[in-house]
């Protein structure tokens, strides 16, 4: 059930969320149907996901494209990726639970920009919740507080997510590391 | 520090720069995306969007209303304890400063009568509607009658003494219209979205109705009025 908390406060915020909605819609729609591999569900997931757009319109702002596109899409693909969770009792995020703490990934062998693109690379095959929460937290700058409203989650699971997903990418890298010697073993 | 600590800090300074860098790229892959037309969402998920933005936006009006008119009970209430107390002059200043602090508001007075003796309800409602609370602040009673898709309708009933009414002009026609004999004050609103506010004084009672339903309703409404 969709708990109605919104806020369009006057014609301004109004504009704004249907503007949103003229630029993105399409793209959210299909990541959406990307994801949930069915157009109704897809569509479902993109209302579910305006309600959520529309009690957190404040942090939008329209000039700045390329935020307010993954900002929607962030939100957009929770959404999807949750209602799939919920339809094949999947828990994606489970993955990486079973550890707390991974050793320390090597990368001072490698110039500052050759580790950060590493990283990047790295964080591209990250489960996506994993990296939309530290999207959320590096390139939106949000509280973890302002987390937990974006994603409907509470606020220990924004902790542990963040704490999972730093970690996991230090498995990620890792992995690839092992990958890296093996085959240059053989 | 330890050199487990020094890692840690050299690691989370890297992994900021290669969030924004991972964000980065995956938006301009998206753009490139962005210019195929196929595969669009329907033109129904559009209707049910724009639906939602009204009835936020109506739930935001309807809520800023009735904080409003709380406000103005309770600033009603106080002033007339203080009418007794004090001159002719210092009522007027009171009610000008409540009124000067309501921009976008547009105020109807009337003139002085006996107060309320008993809270009027209406016999008509349209379909679906049931009373859902009823308020006092003061001489004022708000009564709210709810629909089950969140439409809303406020009677807000005072005494004729109690002076001025505001009304939020933003997007609103105004025009008059007569409820049961008298002359009333309609602001309709300007689209099916907008707030409309009938305003009509009778047997010495103020009458407000402010809803989103089509006029034509809220005027049988009125005039449907009883003790």
């Amino acid at each position: 059930m969709i708990v109605l908390a919104m806020a369009i406060k006057n014609h301004d915020d109004r504009e704004k969320a249907a503007e949103i909605y003229r630029l993105y819609s399409t793209t959210m729609f299909r990541i959406a149907k990307g994801i949930l591999h069915d157009a109704h569900l897809a569509e479902d997931a993109v209302s579910e996901a305006f309600v959520r757009i529309i009690d957190n319109l404040e942090k939008i702002n329209l000039s700045d494209r390329n935020k307010t596109k993954g900002f929607v899409v962030i939100i957009v693909r929770h959404i999807a990726i949750d209602m799939l969770r919920r339809q094949k009792r999947f828990v994606p995020l489970d993955d990486h639970s079973d550890y707390t703490e991974c050793r320390e990934p090597v990368l001072s062998s490698l110039a500052s920009d050759e580790a950060c693109s590493k990283i990047a690379d790295a964080l591209a095959k990250l489960n996506r919740n994993y990296s939309d929460i530290l999207y959320l937290k590096i390139v939106f700058n949000c509280s973890n507080d302002e987390i937990a409203k974006i994603l409907g989650i509470s606020r220990e699971n924004v902790n542990v997510r963040l704490h999972r997903a730093r970690n996991a990418l230090k498995q990620q890298l890792l992995k690839e590391d092992e990958l890296y010697d093996r085959a240059g073993k053989k | 520090m330890t050199e487990q600590e020094k890692s840690e800090i050299i690691f989370d300074a890297m992994m900021k720069i290669a969030v924004r860098e991972a964000f980065e790229r995956e938006m301009s892959e998206l753009g490139s995306e962005e210019a195929d037309e196929t595969d669009k969402p329907s033109p129904e998920l559009e209707k049910r969007v724009k639906r939602l933005i009204d009835k936020s936006y109506m739930k935001s009006k309807m809520r800023r209303y009735m904080k409003l008119a709380g406000k103005i009970a309770v600033c009603i209430c106080i002033t007339f304890t203080i009418i007794s107390l004090s001159v002719r002059a210092t009522r007027n200043a009171i009610f000008n400063a409540i009124i000067e602090l309501q921009e976008k508001y547009t105020r109807v007075d009337f003139g002085e009568s006996e107060t309320v003796t008993g809270i009027y309800r209406p016999t008509y409602l349209p379909e679906g509607f049931s009373e859902t609370s009823t308020v006092k602040f003061g001489n004022t009673v708000m009564i709210k009658y709810s629909k089950a898709d969140d439409a809303e309708i406020v009677l807000s009933q005072r005494p004729a003494e109690s002076g001025t009414s505001l009304v939020d002009n933003e997007n609103t026609d105004y025009m008059e219209v007569e409820v049961s004999g008298v002359t009333a004050y309609l602001f309709s609103g300007s689209s099916a979205n907008d707030i409309s506010t009938l305003i009509w004084q009778a047997n010495g009672t103020v009458f407000e109705l402010t809803s989103t339903i089509s006029i034509d309703e809220l005027i049988k409404i009125g005039k449907s009025l009883k003790k």
